[in-house]
């Protein structure tokens, strides 16, 4: 059996995946999916690039690891292959679901799990008229939201955003009304707006990664990664939020499995990361002006992996970049503000394991350049045992 | 010539000119990304 990898861009996930998969013995082919063009007839599909006719890489496939970098190019990525009979991870259901964040929340709040109250108003902020002209929305779109969800922070965030665009707190009503008023719709958000009450994380939330092989239960590993940093509400590593190894609750596990479960739905293979954060309401372990102090500390160091991150040779001579990625992250992991920052927020993750809200998952997360090192886990080696579960 | 864009016949990589001499073309990939990129 052979395996395509398909995406974009070759960026260090899929440079990572590749390495894996020879490190496996897993036959791994390419498969572009933007300068190409998908030719279907009755007889089947085609594919083919300027330069190559991809028919015999797809006649000698059977699965498809997904990973186009674009949300919507996954789905239809997803649906072409699938009505050709290949499996694809994720599955393009699993995607339609991750692809919105109401979707995935209104399967987490059918099977019982705890999220931020989420309100979703289907009314765009300006409307245009028939006889010319635009009417405004913008002033009943925040009373409903306001009716929901109280007078103040309030997170409107688009549906479809990825690292943290577009997510904006309003404090207040004046701010909730700018929001509304600067939003049109757009790819990310394509209908009306998603608006959810303020959770009180404290300075971190949790990335986490589920999955599940064919013929076997769904799991957790049990290692995750925690987004820290005082600078933003939103905790995205993106946005320069420093990341640490956090051993999960028992109970945090079996959530997370049950998150897995409901986006995962019927099928018998998928790779997912979560997104979680603790409701502290207060109750923090330790003054916000320790844990600053520890931050601070690790600036420095956290900086010199973002450098090596950055540094273009990565895609001329990826094992070499590798290498001092790995150097940089371990010097990071090794000092004992990491240390200290990293008990904290087990404790304070123990302490709440009961109030975790879980309030997204991704289908296709990048984990090369963090979350592999940070955790200890490799998810491309997750991704890869789960290709072959299917050929079993 | 330089500042050209390319496109990699076989997967659509896309690719700038960065320098011509007389025997070379030295090209660069072009990072590009979209709204809906990421997770």
């Amino acid at each position: 059996m052979s395996v395509a990898l398909l995406y974009e861009h070759l960026e260090t996930d899929e440079m990572g995946i590749r390495l894996t998969a020879k490190e496996m013995g897993i036959d791994l082919v390419h498969i572009p999916f933007r300068k190409i063009s998908v030719s279907i007839k009755k007889e089947g599909f085609r594919i083919r690039s300027i330069g190559k006719d991809y028919d015999k890489t797809l006649k000698k496939i059977s699965v498809v690891l997904n990973r186009a970098q674009s949300k919507n190019r996954r789905l239809y990525a997803g649906s072409i292959f699938e009505t050709f009979d290949k499996e694809v991870i994720n599955s393009s259901y699993i995607e339609y679901l991750c692809f919105s964040k109401l979707r995935t929340l209104l399967q987490f709040c059918k099977n019982g799990i705890d999220i931020p109250q989420t309100v979703f108003i289907p009314c765009d902020a300006y409307d245009s008229r028939r006889d010319g002209g635009k009417i405004s929305n913008v002033k009943i779109i925040a009373d409903l939201i306001q009716n929901e969800l109280g007078n103040s922070n309030i997170v409107v965030k688009p549906d479809a955003g990825t690292h943290g665009m577009y997510v904006r707190l309003a404090r207040d009503r004046d701010e909730l009304l700018n929001f509304l008023k600067e939003t049109e719709p757009s790819i990310i958000n394509p209908i009306g707006f998603t608006a959810q009450e303020m959770i009180d994380k404290w300075f971190y939330d949790l990335r986490i990664i589920v999955y599940k092989e064919k013929g076997k239960s769904p799991c957790c590993h049990p290692i995750g990664m925690a987004r820290a940093g005082f600078k933003d509400f939103r905790t995205n590593t993106y946005l320069g939020n420093m990341v640490f190894g956090i051993k999960l609750p028992q109970q945090v596990i079996d959530n997370s499995i049950k998150c897995g479960e409901a986006i995962g739905v019927n099928d018998e293979v998928w790779v997912l990361a979560l997104d979680a954060m603790p409701d502290i309401r207060k109750e923090k372990i330790v003054d916000d002006s320790k844990v600053i102090s520890e931050l601070n500390k690790l600036t420095t160091p956290f900086n010199q992996i973002s450098e090596v991150k950055r540094d273009k040779n990565k895609y001329k001579d990826f094992f070499v970049w590798n290498h001092r990625l790995e150097d940089a992250f371990q010097k990071y992991m090794e000092l004992e503000a990491y240390q200290r920052i990293k008990e904290i927020i087990e404790e304070s993750v123990e302490k709440k394991r009961k109030d975790i809200y879980f309030h997204e998952i991704n289908a296709c997360p990048e984990f090369w350049e963090q979350t592999r090192l940070i955790t200890g886990i490799n998810i491309a080696k997750t991704l890869l045992e789960c290709v072959k579960s299917v050929d079993r | 010539m330089i500042g050209e864009i390319l496109s990699c016949p076989d997967c659509g990589l896309d690719l700038e000119v960065k320098k011509i001499d007389e025997t070379d073309v030295i090209v660069e990939r072009i990072d590009i990304e979209s709204e809906d990129w990421g997770e």
